[in-house]
């Protein structure tokens, strides 16, 4: 016979000294849980990067500051911002969705520090035809397109290529998604041949090509980076900024295949 | 002492106005009549599983009516005999000793002896779905009788017994009722097997059924 | 047997070898991939974040699968037993977790904890985006699950015993007790079970409540979602494979330990 009280009362006891252990475990990792803590609101597109940045920023105050960082995709970053009005700094996927925050007045004028464009991700093995803009919508390819209703890259490419074409695109598409990640996994797996991702996504994918479109390759998208009205410490946040637009952030964005407004001034310049 | 004094009672469309009765002698008491004049809900709101709307039931010549079922002290024998399944015969037997705080010792030497002038000690290890109905009923009457109490209440006994069996724990109870000074209310539809040793027999008849539900 | 009922047997047995030859799939897809990457899929357990997200995550659902079953039991037998004004109300709401999308349920509770006069207990205690906030999510949910199969349970058993047991000289809570809450031990396994893997599995209320942050509110699920985001499909699978692990052991252990399931076999 099972005695519910004393077996929960077992469980219970378990749970929390398991729960204590993953505590711990933290600690032993970042053994500094006294010290201030920086939460970065972070577009998850951005996750592999931005985990390099949090592990250099942190070596480089000393480790007298600690940063969490909360993934989520950005435009429900900044729903969520309206009504959980915490964290410190935010970084999302494009400096428009900063804009909402600016005009509520929850954060300040985002900080460039770095920049993508939009690309064509394909299989290695794919044929390529004349022209892709044409290709997208001829229905030879199976093609994942991000919504332009959710999606950063997806506003983008409308303006590029017209409202009305990437309607048609859309329309073809065999699957549309809310994330670049999306995309850029469905062309990986093999689900799709071509889909329009971040050159910056792309780069994550090493069985996948990058394919530039010409008229594309202008029309860059630009991250920022904005402190939190909510913010209990402006001035670790000022530190953060400070190191994620400086010099050794920028080796890192580039090593990640991003750009930033200095590289192209110097790429513009014949 | 078993009284009641102008008791009403509903339940759903079964209705009982102003009933009032009393056995006052130890020995056995018989209430019949036909099946559905309410003769269960007479015995539940003697022995407080079921509200009374009016009235009053005294026990041993207190007022009792707001009293929990436990404090009443009634042995009592369901109909549908309702064993715990989950426990062994030993345990149901000896579960209102325990449950009234008898030392571990004491309950078992209740139902020792209980269980060996049933004549059922070798079932005292079994589990109620091992057991046959006269067993089960049996045992359930041991439960009723275990932790002595001066007043019980059976709902239809014996009735799902077959002839030999009835006749001898019929004759053990009476027995059992004689020397322990028990007041004991049997309902019953069959009243035939208690007649002859019955003290008094009240027929219940008349009952208000208020139309539709 | 009777041919025609051969026939309906046929039909059931055709119908569980496609559901569960699917589920099996599905599992052998996963394992067919890391296997394909075993380095990979091998270092992402090496990772320190992700043992946290286990341990966090085992812990978290306990702890919720405990408090869900001892909300859930009690409304249950509170709803089942006594009459009261609103109760068929109180019925509905307690299935409102089941039928809100996940995410509404987190969104929710952010609004609560953040919006009205309680973000005054948040900022005391720090529930939002702490481990309390996946507690919080993983419990809301489990008690619907825990409520809906206690109430069935405590539905289908007569009041008779218990009310047997009082007049024997027990209270209600010890009838409750000795009674009740022994006969009920299947159901009580079954909603713990089901309460346990509902909190393990929990993502939407907990991305949004408790925010995924690395090594703070990491649980499994999480994890999942940050690695498919940062394109490591291998880690994700990998982690999706643990789970399925530590849910195979804990409910085959639910199993063994709780009563026996009582029904009918037909043979």
């Amino acid at each position: 016979m099972i005695r519910p009280a004393v077996t929960s009362l077992i469980l219970a006891i378990i749970a929390l000294v398991l729960i204590f252990l993953a505590g711990d475990r933290q600690r032993k990792i970042q053994p500094l849980a006294s010290r201030p803590t920086l939460t970065v609101l972070c577009a998850a597109g951005l996750a592999p990067v931005m985990d390099e940045l949090k592990t250099a920023f942190e070596l480089e105050a000393g480790r007298r500051v600690r940063v969490a960082v909360d993934y989520k995709g950005s435009a429900q970053l900044v729903a969520l911002q309206r009504v959980g009005k915490t964290g410190d700094l935010l970084i999302a996927a494009d400096t428009h969705y900063h804009q909402h925050l600016v005009e509520d007045g929850l954060c300040n004028a985002p900080v460039e520090i770095a920049r993508q464009h939009p690309c064509l991700i394909v299989q290695p093995q794919t044929i390529h035809p004349e022209s892709w803009e044409d290709a997208l919508i001829s229905g030879k390819f199976r093609t994942s397109i991000p919504k332009s209703s959710q999606a950063a890259i997806g506003r983008l490419v409308a303006s590029i290529v017209g409202n009305n074409q990437y309607r048609a695109i859309t329309n073809q598409a065999t699957v549309s998604r809310e994330t670049v990640t999306q995309v850029a996994s469905d062309v990986d797996q093999g689900v799709v041949d071509v889909g329009i991702t971040w050159n910056t996504t792309a780069h994550q994918f090493p069985r996948t090509c990058t394919l530039d479109v010409p008229d594309w390759q202008a029309h860059r998208s630009s991250i920022g980076v904005s402190i939190l009205s909510s913010t209990q410490d402006r001035q670790a946040a000022e530190s953060f900024v400070k190191f994620v637009t400086g010099q050794s952030a920028r080796a890192i964005l580039k090593r990640h295949g991003y750009s930033s407004a200095q590289n192209d001034a110097v790429e513009a310049q014949p | 002492m078993i009284e009641m004094d102008n008791v009403s009672l509903k339940r759903g469309s079964f209705r009982l106005d102003k009933l009032s009765l009393c056995f006052g002698q130890p020995g056995i008491h018989l209430l019949i009549g036909e099946t559905g004049v309410g003769k269960t809900s007479v015995v539940e709101a003697i022995c407080g599983l079921q509200p009374v709307a009016s009235g009053q039931v005294k026990l041993r010549g207190e007022n009792v009516t707001g009293v929990s079922p436990a404090a009443r002290s009634i042995g009592y024998l369901p109909q549908d005999v309702a064993l715990f399944d989950h426990l062994s015969v030993r345990e149901n037997l000896g579960f209102a000793c325990a449950a009234r705080k008898w030392s571990p010792a004491s309950t078992r030497e209740r139902v020792n002896s209980l269980s060996a002038s049933l004549g059922i000690s070798d079932l005292l290890q079994r589990f109620p779905e091992q057991l046959s109905g006269g067993q089960k009923h049996c045992v359930a009457l041991g439960r009723a009788l275990a932790f002595d109490p001066d007043i019980v209440c059976l709902d239809e006994p014996f009735a799902a017994l077959d002839g030999a069996t009835r006749d001898s724990m019929i004759q053990w109870f009476i027995n059992y009722v004689d020397e322990h000074e028990v007041t004991v209310l049997a309902v019953t539809h069959q009243p035939q097997w208690l007649q002859a040793v019955a003290k008094t027999q009240l027929k219940l008849d008349n009952p208000v059924v208020s139309p539709g539900t | 047997m009777i041919r025609s009922s051969r026939y309906f047997v046929t039909v059931m047995g055709i119908m569980a070898l496609i559901y569960v030859g699917l589920l099996l799939a599905m599992v052998w897809a996963h394992v067919a991939l890391v296997s394909g990457n075993p380095q990979s899929a091998w270092s992402t357990l090496t990772r320190p974040e992700i043992q946290q997200a286990i341990l966090l995550s085992l812990g978290t659902s306990l702890l919720s699968a405990v408090l869900s079953v001892w909300i859930g039991t009690a409304i249950a037998y509170l709803i089942s037993r006594v009459r009261f004004p609103f109760r068929p109300l109180v019925d509905f709401l307690m299935d409102l977790p089941i039928f809100l999308p996940p995410l509404v349920v987190g969104v929710s509770l952010l609004i609560l904890f953040r919006q009205t006069p309680l973000s005054r207990l948040d900022d005391l205690f720090g529930i939002a985006f702490q481990v309390p906030a996946i507690v919080l999510a993983q419990t809301i949910v489990g008690v619907a699950f825990v409520y809906r199969t206690m109430k069935a349970t405590f539905d289908s058993m007569p009041v008779r015993q218990e009310e047997l047991a009082q007049s024997l000289g027990c209270s209600w809570y010890s009838a409750f007790c000795k009674i009740t809450l022994p006969q009920a031990s299947p159901g009580l396994v079954t909603a713990a079970a089901i309460a346990w893997a509902r909190s393990f599995g929990e993502f939407g209320p907990v991305l949004v409540f408790a925010g995924s942050i690395r090594g703070r509110t990491e649980v499994m699920p999480v994890s999942i979602y940050l690695e498919l985001n940062s394109g490591n499909l291998d880690g994700a699978v990998m982690i999706a494979l643990i789970m399925v692990v530590i849910a195979a052991i804990v409910l085959s252990v639910t199993r063994l330990t709780g009563g026996v399931q009582r029904g009918g076999v037909r043979r």
